[in-house]
């Protein structure tokens, strides 16, 4: 049972929009410097062709993976080259949700349409338009599937595309290493400290 | 690279023993019978890593299923009910070293209460509670083998701890802020926590490295060899023996009987898919409380029309998951409980079944890392019912990654006739042969102390000071990591599929030793006893051999 205890986490859709968690502010310092270089990286490498994705299927999707994993003070799916990660795995191991995700992009611009007149695509509507369309779709299998590729693409291991420069574990603060000595922590420190 | 390491034999010889499945107990089993002097081939379904082969890629293994269980489920609540295909419903690995590769290690002994249990608490209705044909005593010098020869590590003298011959062989890991905070709440609460036994080397023994903490543990296996899987310490001295043949990528569909009702062979499809007999003096299944059911309910023949084994119709029945309850936290500082092995302390005050509860059940609390990879976490770091993507939940992802643990309840589950392991009528796998179909609802006692566990895991983080805690509700198990009790132990042949030496009641020359064995479920962590069964009954069938009887 305790797979399916740790997925529930993992899975249960955000029903309350708004109900955001106010956390103390982390300390940004170290971040703004990452996401700098990350910015720069992005920037000076040529991006590679899509194969899998056309083009406006691409653009659609890492717009949806850009309001999951949004760009803030730190970065976010787009520094991380999230659509990259998306668009090889689409053409490998999960190719079996491509035709999910091409659904899922008519169904979007078909939204934006019917939430601004003349709008033909999501990625053109403002952030917060974005967002309301999403939310009305959020608990659906499309949305499922984009946040969990955004997420694998965020914080999987580089080599499977995404996760460009680390960025996604510089955020959360994992450092990858093969071995750690003890302390590991604030509180087992502070037990070694006091002994 | 999966040869070169120990004896091959031809596929025509007739060996003493077949072991199908290298796991928890198959791997045992290989080392005590080829160090007695037997022939034995052990036949595994899934590949042969080295343990530099194993990745740190959290994609690939908890998200691809590297090393996972590759035969279809099927689930249902109850027998009336058509069983609906499920991902990821029970939990194992397919390869050699079994689930004890990628488990979490911790390992706690049965108490002497875990075997006699129905004769102290009496019928539970709606449960068929047994006592074992064992006692504690009778198992304890093979819980110390495990201590010894696998290789575990703890602190003796743990709260309520029974009889043990010999001290831990290592001490306990070093402790983690996990730890610390779990130790310093349930200490103010009144409970006894202690240092957790974990199959994990502290220091080096037996030729073999300690733990580096590298956190990539649950679900994953050593690149060290300092877990204690059997492919970490067992297999390498079953071939030391140059009597033991680990025959990787073998997957058995049948095991065969002759006209007398003997077991000859196993059939199985090696790694080109060619189907291969291997013939053997006597056969022991250890392929997991799932796997082991499977195999018999398919190895049907006119001498034995309800599957081999099971003229009880005891085969597949009484499955039990362990129940359990999660509650993450999240705290002013960091824990970083990516680094280091998953638990270090835990508290076992609700051990025993206290009629004041009101009902029926026993159970034990760790405090973890769990959730601790960053895509799980980034899947995971909202509490249910809030908005799980944006600004503000990227926010709590990048703060609680290095600052959560989870406090975990593991409990009694019941025995109960129903849950069962059957083959599916209609969906098979790749080869043709029958999914699992899985029958499983939890007894409502075990579902009042999963939610009595996850009742003194929100205690637990409120004496530690947590900021956020976030409990997952408690509803009825959907998916099952420990396989156990599916081919049970007894005198009774009507009741029962094995006797105490592990020997099928129906055909003389067959064994069956894994989860499927156990009686009862224990309080959660039943590897250490599926290992010290599976050392026990290496004793057993070797007298059994050598007096010529089997
Ligand atoms: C993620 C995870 C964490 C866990 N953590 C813990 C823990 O902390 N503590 C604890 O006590 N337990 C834990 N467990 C459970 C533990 O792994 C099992 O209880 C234990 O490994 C079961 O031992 P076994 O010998 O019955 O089967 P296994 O170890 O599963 O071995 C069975 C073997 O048989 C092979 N096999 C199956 N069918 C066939 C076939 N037809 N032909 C050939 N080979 C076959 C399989 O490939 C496998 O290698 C955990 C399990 C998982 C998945
Ligand atoms: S945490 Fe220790 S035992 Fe676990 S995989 Fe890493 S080194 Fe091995």
């Amino acid at each position: 049972m305790i797979p399916s205890r740790r997925s529930f986490l993992a899975s249960a859709a955000g029903a309350a929009a708004g109900a955001g968690i106010a956390w103390l502010a982390l300390d940004w310092g170290t971040v703004d410097e990452a996401l700098a270089h990350a910015a720069s990286a992005m920037e000076q490498r040529p991006l590679p062709p899509f194969t899998t994705l056309t083009p406006d299927e691409a653009r659609e999707l890492a717009a949806v993976a850009a309001r999951i994993v949004p760009t803030t003070a730190t970065p976010g799916a787009t520094e991380a080259g999230v659509i990259y990660f998306i668009d090889r795995a689409l053409g490998k191991e999960q190719g079996r949700s491509l035709k999910l995700l091409r659904a899922g992009v008519a169904d979007l611009a078909r939204r934006a349409a019917r939430r601004k007149p003349g709008a033909t695509r999501f990625s053109a509507l403002a952030a917060a338009e974005q967002d309301a369309v999403l939310g009305d779709v959020e608990r659906g299998e499309f949305f499922q599937a984009m946040r969990f590729l955004t997420m694998v693409g965020m914080f999987g291991d580089p080599s499977w595309g995404g996760n460009r420069e680390a960025v996604g574990w510089k955020i959360i603060g994992f450092e990858h290493r093969r071995s750690y000595t003890p302390p590991f922590g604030w509180y087992d420190a502070q037990v070694a400290r006091e002994r | 690279m999966t040869q070169g390491y120990g004896v091959t034999y031809p596929l025509s010889s007739i060996v003493d023993f077949v072991i199908v499945g290298s796991g928890a107990a198959g791997g045992v089993l290989a080392k005590e019978l080829s160090s007695a002097g037997f022939a034995v081939v052990v036949l595994e379904r899934g590949p042969r890593l080295r343990p530099e082969e194993f990745e740190h890629d959290e994609y690939k293994y908890f998200f691809q299923n590297h090393i996972g269980a590759k035969t279809p489920v099927t689930w249902r609540e109850t027998p009336n009910q058509v069983a609906k295909p499920r991902e990821n419903a029970i939990w194992g690995a397919h390869i050699v070293g079994g689930s004890s590769v990628h488990f979490t290690a911790n390992f706690w002994r049965f108490r002497p209460i875990d075997f006699n249990e129905r004769s102290v608490v009496g019928d539970i209705p709606g449960a068929a509670l047994a006592d074992w044909p064992i006692t504690y005593d009778d198992l304890e010098p093979y819980y110390t083998k495990v201590d010894w020869h696998v290789g575990v590590s703890g602190e003796a003298g743990g709260w309520g701890e029974p009889r043990r011959s010999r001290p831990y062989p290592v001490p306990p890991l070093p402790v983690k802020s996990s730890g610390v905070l779990f130790e310093r709440a349930a200490r103010k609460l009144g409970w006894h926590p202690f240092p957790a036994p974990m199959a994990i080397l502290s220091r080096a023994h037996n030729g073999r490295t300690p733990c580096q903490n590298c956190g990539f543990c649950q679900g994953y296996g050593c690149e060290f060899g300092a877990k204690s899987s059997t492919l970490a310490s067992m297999i390498p001295v079953a071939e030391r023996t140059g009597r033991c043949e680990i025959r990787p990528n073998c997957y058995v569909r049948k095991v065969q009987v002759d006209a007398r009702g003997r077991a000859t062979g196993v059939i199985y499809f090696d790694r080109q898919g060619r189907e291969q007999l291997q013939r053997a003096r006597a056969i022991i299944l250890s392929c997991n409380g799932a796997e082991t059911a499977r195999l018999l309910l398919m190895s049907k023949s006119n001498r034995f029309p309800q599957g081999l084994a099971n003229s009880s119709g005891m085969v597949g029945q009484h499955l039990m998951f362990n129940g359990g309850s999660m509650v993450a936290g999240i705290y002013e500082h960091p824990l970083n409980e990516y680094k280091g092995a998953q638990v270090t302390r835990i508290a076992l005050d609700w051990f025993d079944s206290d009629s004041r509860r009101g009902f029926y059940g026993g159970g034990g609390m760790d405090a973890r890392g769990d959730i601790l990879l960053p895509i799980l976490w980034g899947m995971s770091a909202a509490a249910p019912g809030e908005r799980n993507w944006g600004a503000d939940y990227k926010a709590s992802v990048e703060y609680g990654f290095t600052r959560q643990m989870t406090v975990m309840g593991h409990c009694t589950s019941l025995p109960v006739a129903d849950n069962s392991v059957s083959l599916d009528p209609t969906l098979t796998d790749a080869r043709g042969l029958p999914a699992i179909r899985i029958t499983y609802r939890d007894h409502e006692d075990d579902l009042k102390m999963m939610r009595f566990l996850l009742e003194r895991g929100k205690e637990i983080h409120a004496a530690a000071g947590a900021q956020k805690v976030m409990p997952v509700p408690i509803t009825v198990s959907a998916s099952g990591v420990h396989l156990l009790g599916t081919c049970r132990m007894g005198n009774d042949p009507r009741t029962s599929v094995v006797d105490t030496n592990h020997r099928a009641h129906d055909v003389p020359n067959l064994f069956i030793c894994d989860g499927s064995s156990l009686v009862t479920s224990g309080r959660g962590q039943p590897t250490m006893t599926i290992m010290a069964l599976a050392f026990r009954a290496g004793d057993r069938i070797t007298d059994l051999a050598r007096r010529g009887e089997v």
